[in-house]
């Protein structure tokens, strides 16, 4: 078992709120092997995905570009640990939802069904409910 | 026949190594992103609050339950100048 799935998998249920500055921001509900992980604040997935890249949300034209050929470099150099984590969470029977304001944008591992994806990603574990709000997320 | 066993079970201790290799840089890696993040979401400029519902934790050997908040908020320690002549 992934130590992802590990970690998931401890989580029987209830709620956690992750606030920044007294402004909620994330809501992590856990119920029967399903994990909803809901973002409130656009700012703060922006300053979590830009400090896991190590980089700035702050920079000029040319630098969001090799920023963003960086980040495809990196993601291709992910997928294999990435497929690994998803095909173990499928296993485990475990689903885990990214909702964006209350909305589904993402399903991974049991659940999750999109022949679309699996074309992509190649696997099915991954489902892309609402590419827009995925967009606007800034994923 | 010996030797048939020999290397199957060279094969094997190479797998798990590379299977203990993974796990390692997997953990390694999820470590500095989880530093990171904090480093950034409760440094000099805010703080991070954690607020728990029944948040129920089942490792296996210990099951609980999580009520309340916590707050973090990192302070940058700075160099003490010397003192010593």
């Amino acid at each position: 078992m992934q130590l992802t799935t590990l970690l998931v998998e401890t989580i029987k249920s209830g709620k956690m709120v992750v606030s920044q500055d007294n402004t909620e921001a994330l809501e992590i509900t856990a119920q029967e092997k399903k994990i909803d992980v809901n973002a409130k604040d656009k700012d703060f997935i922006k300053e979590i995905i830009s400090s896991v890249r190590q980089g700035s949300t702050e920079k000029g034209v040319k630098e969001s570009i090799d920023r963003g050929v960086g980040g495809i470099k990196a993601a291709r150099e992910m997928m294999p640990l990435v497929k690994d984590i998803v095909e173990d969470l499928c296993r485990e029977g475990v689903t885990v939802t990214i909702s964006y304001k209350g909305d589904k944008v993402v399903t991974i591992g049991r659940d999750a069904d999109s022949k679309l994806t699996r074309l992509i990603t190649g696997t099915k574990g991954i489902e892309v409910n609402k590419p827009l709000k995925l967009i606007e997320m800034g994923i | 026949m010996e030797e048939k066993s020999e290397n199957m079970s060279k094969s094997m201790s190479q797998g798990m190594e590379k299977a203990a290799h993974g796990a390692e840089k997997a953990a390694e890696t999820m470590g500095d992103t989880i530093i990171a993040v904090l480093d950034r979401l409760a440094g000099k400029k805010s703080d991070l609050k954690l607020s728990f519902e029944e948040l129920t934790l089942d490792t296996g050997v210990m099951k609980t339950t999580l009520n309340g908040a916590i707050v973090l908020d990192i302070t940058y320690a700075q160099e003490a100048e010397s003192t010593v002549t």
